[in-house]
């Protein structure tokens, strides 16, 4: 609004500037006045020109009452009821086209463009969303209140799920039925169906759900009633609209995979690993920065295709507790939300491994000695007689042994089980166990299986993994020819990983550098939790992190440092950035989300929808501004008719 | 048989009547002096003639402002009076000429020295009909500045009438100045028109002109104060 009041201005500072009448003295006015007459032309004319600078006033004075008064005109129902707006404010709709406007601005600018055509008896619901769907505004007949939320509108750093929110629109929009939903996202109308179909965010949905039931009750209890099983019919009574809105040129690089850790043998190095996604027509030069402390400490190039990812392992000489930052560049990048991402370097506190076997092997003796002397790691070998113990470890290895009341307090590893134990069911193989000359990775990206050379791997398998529900959280990850023979997972908070062969009797492994690994690997990967909370504890934005302090403080490297207070003891990361508790409690939060990076691309139909939105006409919608202009255009008129050459 | 002859001379009243508004002062002070150097003038002519000679002054009606005074002698009293005669407020030249009766003790010479703006334009018509009824020989001289004939005038303006303190802001251009100069020149006709179809003497007298130039020229028309009768 602020251009109309410039607008205004310009005749208050024309007339603050005016040219002042030279005074002049003369002797008569008789001849001036007869001059005067001979513009005053014909009666009628005078008399017509009273009347059309009559006209004109009141004009004037009804354009500023009716701008002061600030109608709405909107065209009538057309059977809809009333209407729920979704708008998406993940992190892509910050993405910004040539023109340098967001997806979120543009998504607003054409809600307004609609809403003229809106009839304002029909109650307006605003949901917004990004990992969670949030009600803004629920069946209200206040437009300007609407308008106000909708351009405070702004987006978030965080991944978006829309199914959720879609399911919480409808139902608020099944209240007063039959409604129109629309919604407005830059993920493609399939995708959301995708998201949909496949329960993503479940989460997320569990708590629209929850907030959707109290607001149900919350609002008119007798329309409620009458829409007892609302979502009988949705698609009967509820139109829900996809507005795609996207840029119809992108380009952008993010990242979308981290994790910082010390180098298993190297215990004095850090390593991160980092993943880079590209999206456009065209390959693109990215320029990936390691910054340690705020300085540049390290530069890579390279090129990558559209719709393609780059991974990368980047030696990282960092202090313990230093800030270690990564960022990635490219001319023209649409998004600048997901090019950074930053943790703390963890610091070298000892992990405590417990060690139980009847018989200690000598092969992972020796793989634990030598962890112990590269790693951080402190082992404590016990026999089983003597468990369980009285000090607290962060792991615990059974090897050859299982107890009988299994722990549920402290992550396992469990080499070469004799039975069934917990979460732990084997099947014993016959004549102590099969040779087998190789194993079948499921999942060779698995944090276990780093820098292991499964292929080279021959082993005695003894047992074979059980499939049944006991286990079912326990991940395959090396297939023999009598079942799993390694898997791993996280059980109700506790991370198992279970090794079905017996090192000593195995041919190849524990002559390699594989068993150290893979023991390093499960150690590191079971205690991860525990590292994470002693250091880097880098999550994705939009997580929630419980606090043990009324303020979060974010240090972030696009806005200046912040503390936010937190309402309880959870707080939402909502930003990217390293943050810290006041009780030392520290971690960073990262976009890290392929989807988002993966801008869409606006198709060609998108003008054409465009164009839809013009659909109220200039006669509808907030008058305000045309009102304005009236005065103004009409204040001119005068000023030109009357005014220009006026003689008194 | 003697035949004496004898030649009559005649005595004339001569009522001198300057119009003392503002007009004629202000913003053309050079009015005031032509006005005053004719009045002293005819004065004189009349006084070094024998005739008698009053000097009255014009405003909203005509005043007696000197006795009427004969012999060459008092021609100081008129310089002096006429020093003094102040120039300031209105014009009503009809009601004036209306109100004002010549002095019957003698055949009248009347000059009238006035710029001739009245309250209207028509005001000079209707007061030259007045002064028709006079029974005296009636001269009007239209004291007129260059400037009021042709205004050097443009643009927007707020001009005041030094009479009435009367302004007008207006936006001339040169059509209007055109305009006005040819409205100012039918004022000066149909005064002239006016004034002749009374036996009126006219005569309009810039201000640019040589004096001796007009006082002859004046003369020169017909009057018995220069001995025509």
């Amino acid at each position: 609004m602020w251009w109309w009041g410039l607008a205004l201005a310009v005749p208050i500072v024309l007339y603050l500037v005016r040219h002042k009448p030279v005074r002049q003295r003369v002797t008569t006015l008789l001849f001036f006045k007869s001059l005067a007459k001979e513009h005053q032309e014909a009666a009628w004319l005078r008399r017509l020109k009273r009347i059309l600078s009559l006209l004109l006033t009141l004009l004037v004075l009804a354009s500023v009452v009716g701008a002061l008064a600030q109608p709405i005109i909107a065209p009538p129902s057309d059977g809809v009821r009333s209407l729920v707006i979704v708008v998406d404010r993940s992190a892509s709709m910050a993405a910004v086209d040539d023109s340098g406007v967001s997806m979120l601005e543009k998504s607003i600018a054409r809600i307004e463009r609609r809403l003229a055509a809106v009839p304002t008896g029909t109650p307006v619901s605003l949901v917004t969303y990004d990992t969670r769907p949030r009600i803004l505004l629920a069946r209200s007949y206040n437009r300007r209140a609407l308008l106000r939320e909708l351009r405070e509108l702004k987006v978030r750093p965080i991944a978006g799920h829309a199914a959720p929110a879609l399911r919480m629109a409808e139902r608020l929009a099944l209240i007063d039925a039959p409604a129109n939903v629309w919604h407005f996202s830059d993920a493609p109308p399939t995708a959301v169906r995708d998201e949909d179909e496949s329960g993503g965010a479940e989460l997320a949905e569990e708590g629209a759900e929850a907030i959707t039931e109290a607001l149900l009750t919350a609002l008119d209890g007798d329309e409620v009633a009458g829409t007892s099983d609302p979502v009988s019919e949705p698609e009967t009574k509820v139109e829900v609209e996809h507005i795609y809105v996207a840029p119809k040129q992108l380009k952008n690089v993010g990242l979308t995979g981290f994790a910082l850790r010390r180098v298993p043998m190297q215990p004095s190095k850090f390593e991160a690993f980092v993943q880079v996604h590209a999206a456009g027509t065209e390959p693109i030069e990215v320029e990936l920065n390691l910054l340690l402390g705020g300085e540049l400490a390290g530069l890579r190039k390279f090129e990558l295709q559209p719709g393609t990812r780059h991974r990368v392992m980047v030696p990282v000489e960092a202090s313990a507790d230093q800030a270690v930052t990564l960022q990635v560049k490219a001319d023209g990048d649409a998004l600048a939300l997901d090019n950074e991402v930053s943790a703390w370097a963890p610091p070298l506190d000892p992990l405590r491994v417990l060690w139980v076997a009847p018989e200690p092997d000598a092969f992972t003796e020796l793989a634990l000695r030598v962890l112990g002397n590269e790693t951080q790691l402190e082992v404590f070998h016990t026999a089983p007689e003597a468990y369980p113990p009285k000090e607290e470890f962060d792991v615990v290895i059974f090897q050859g042994w299982l107890p009988e009341q299994w722990p549920e307090d402290v992550s396992a590893i469990v080499i070469n089980p004799p039975r069934s134990s917990g979460p732990v069911r084997v099947a014993m193989l016959d004549r102590g166990g099969i040779p087998l000359d190789g194993v079948r990775a499921t999942d060779p990206r698995h944090p276990l299986l780093y820098r292991v050379a499964t292929p080279r791997v021959a082993v005695t398998q003894t047992v074979s993994l059980e499939a049944d529900a006991a286990s079912a959280g326990l991940q395959p990850l090396w297939r023999g020819a009598a079942g799993a023979v390694l898997a791993a997972g996280d059980i109700r908070g506790q991370r198992i990983v279970v090794m079905g062969f017996a090192p000593e009797r195995s041919e190849t492994l524990p002559l390699t550098a594989a068993y150290p690994l893979l023991i390093g690997n499960a150690v590191y990967w079971c205690t991860e939790a525990q590292r994470e909370e002693q250091a880097g504890n880098l999550r994705q934005t939009g997580e929630l992190i419980q606090i043990d302090s009324d303020t979060l403080s974010w240090k972030t490297s696009r806005d200046k440092d912040e503390a936010v207070e937190s309402i309880g003891a959870w707080a939402e990361l909502d930003r990217v950035g390293l943050w810290s508790t006041a009780s030392g409690k520290r971690g960073s939060a990262a976009l890290l989300d392929a989807e988002e990076t993966l801008l869409g691309v606006a198709p060609t139909l998108s003008d054409a929808s465009d164009r839809g939105d013009e659909i109220g006409g200039l006669f509808s919608g907030d008058l305000t501004e045309l009102l304005l202009m009236t005065v103004l255009a009409v204040l001119l008129l005068e000023s030109y008719l009357f005014h220009r050459r006026s003689v008194y | 048989m003697f035949i004496r002859l004898f030649e009559e001379v005649q005595e004339f009243h001569v009522h001198v009547i300057v119009d003392t508004s503002r007009s004629m002062v202000d913003p053309y002070g050079k009015k005031r002096i032509v006005a005053l150097r004719l009045a002293a003038a005819l004065s004189y002519l009349g006084l070094v003639n024998g005739h008698r000679v009053s000097l009255l002054k014009l405003g909203d009606r005509v005043e007696q402002d000197l006795h009427p005074l004969k012999g060459q002698g008092h021609i100081h009293n008129i310089l002096r009076r006429l020093e003094v005669l102040e120039f300031d407020g209105v014009t009503q030249l009809n009601r004036a000429m209306r109100g004002f009766r010549p002095a019957r003790d003698r055949k009248g010479i009347v000059f009238l020295i006035s710029d001739m703006f009245g309250s209207s334009l028509e005001d000079a018509s209707e007061a030259s009909s007045a002064m028709a009824r006079w029974p005296v020989e009636s001269h009007v001289v239209q004291i007129v500045h260059p400037r009021e004939a042709s205004p050097d005038l443009s643009g927007e303006l707020q001009l005041l009438d030094v009479e009435t303190g009367e302004t007008r802001r207006m936006w001339l251009t040169k059509r209007d100045i055109e305009q006005y100069q040819k409205t100012f020149e039918q004022f000066v006709e149909q005064v002239h028109q006016a004034c002749a179809s009374h036996r009126i003497n006219h005569v309009q007298w810039s201000t640019d002109h040589p004096f001796e130039e007009m006082f002859l020229n004046l003369l020169s028309r017909g009057s018995a104060l220069a001995g025509d009768q």
